[in-house]
């Protein structure tokens, strides 16, 4: 199995066995996509974009105030979340999950999938 | 002592040689004009051209060297690898895109003072040609300066022709008088795997190398054209080539 499938099948597990995740996607610190398992009316390009300029920010307000290296953001919209974990030093790995998600089991199975992750990125 | 391999550079590129000695493991001496490369069972353990040695002397062969070149079969002993083959290749890759973009370039009077004598008149390019200077050091300083802010071209010619750049035979006014016999069948390595392009054009495209990962990424598309994360990964590295 190629590099790139293997990650596809990792995301796609996180996506379909944790229960109100509804996509993911592994994006490099440049904006571009690694792997997705994202709805297809979802834009890649702006999902990429976005997943890079968040990631920039995070790294960027995480240094200047101190808190040491950036390992996750999370952002909380009317409809559901987005949280972007760092997975090595090269990518993240973008969750979408529904408005009523259980985040404490969320951020387990994404910290597993991420640690996955960064192995077959290094 | 034999000749295994001989021809003429421009029918034949030293890439492809390189790729073919790496993969046929050959062990003995490259040589085309003032470049001599020493090969141990297909690993490039020594390099001189033009003045230099080691890995800057391969590369700076790899985007110069010009002429009659021959491979001859003799002992050369083993030795620490002076840089792999496909690193070699892209940084090869990269100096010459960097030469198309900084070639062309006027700088004004002491923009490098130390290595390169800019004038206000001359290219970047007719100045490394008639100095003979080394790309492998010219290139690195104007990224540098570029990269401060402080490169700031006086105008900017037409682009620039590579095959300029052969500079030693003109030079040394030394010709291909001599017929050369018809170039041998060169073989290449195993091709790249979808995977392998990719993910080589993600750590170009990390290094700033957009040219190069724009080619990969389209040798990706050619083997899986239907492939949604390439075509997003090829718009994304042109977006970044322009804020480049």
């Amino acid at each position: 199995m190629s590099r790139t499938d293997q990650i596809t099948k990792i995301i796609r597990s996180l996506s379909n066995n944790t229960p109100d995740v509804e996509g993911a996607a592994v994006i490099d610190n440049d904006g571009l996509m690694i792997a997705s398992a994202l709805s297809a009316d979802l834009d890649e390009d702006s999902v990429g974009a976005m997943g890079a300029a968040l990631l920039g920010l995070g790294e960027r307000i995480t240094e200047e105030l101190e808190r040491g290296s950036f390992e996750m953001v999370m952002i909380r919209g009317g409809d559901g979340f987005v949280i972007l974990a760092r997975c090595g030093d090269e990518a993240v790995l973008a969750c979408l999950a529904s408005k009523g998600a259980k985040l404490g089991l969320i951020f387990l199975d994404l910290k597993r999938s991420a640690k996955e992750l960064a192995k077959l990125l290094s | 002592m034999s000749e295994v391999l001989s021809g003429t550079l421009g029918q034949v590129t030293i890439a492809s040689l390189l790729q073919l000695v790496e993969s046929d493991g050959l062990t003995g001496m490259f040589h085309a004009f003032d470049c001599t490369l020493r090969f141990h069972d297909g690993v490039l353990v020594g390099a001189d051209f033009f003045g230099l040695s080691g890995s800057k002397a391969a590369v700076e062969a790899l985007v110069r060297a010009s002429g009659a070149f021959k491979m001859v079969a003799e002992h050369v002993p083993p030795g620490n690898e002076l840089i792999p083959l496909h690193s070699l290749i892209m940084d090869g890759f990269h100096i010459m895109d960097e030469l198309q973009r900084f070639g062309p370039m006027v700088l004004p009077s002491g923009a490098i003072p130390k290595l390169l004598p800019a004038d206000g008149e001359r290219s970047v390019a007719q100045i490394v040609l008639k100095e003979k200077l080394h790309l492998t050091k010219v290139i690195p300083s104007l990224l540098k300066l570029q990269n401060d802010g402080q490169l700031s071209p006086v105008s900017i010619g037409a682009p620039i022709e590579l095959e300029m750049l052969h500079v030693v035979g003109e030079l040394k006014g030394k010709a291909n008088t001599a017929p050369t016999p018809p170039p041998k069948p060169v073989r290449k390595g195993p091709a790249p795997t979808f995977d392998d392009l990719v993910f080589e054009a993600r750590r170009l495209t990390r290094q700033r190398r957009l040219t190069e990962a724009e080619q990969l990424l389209k040798d990706a598309l050619s083997l899986n054209p239907d492939s949604r994360i390439v075509q997003q990964n090829l718009r994304r590295v042109r977006t970044l080539r322009e804020q480049y």
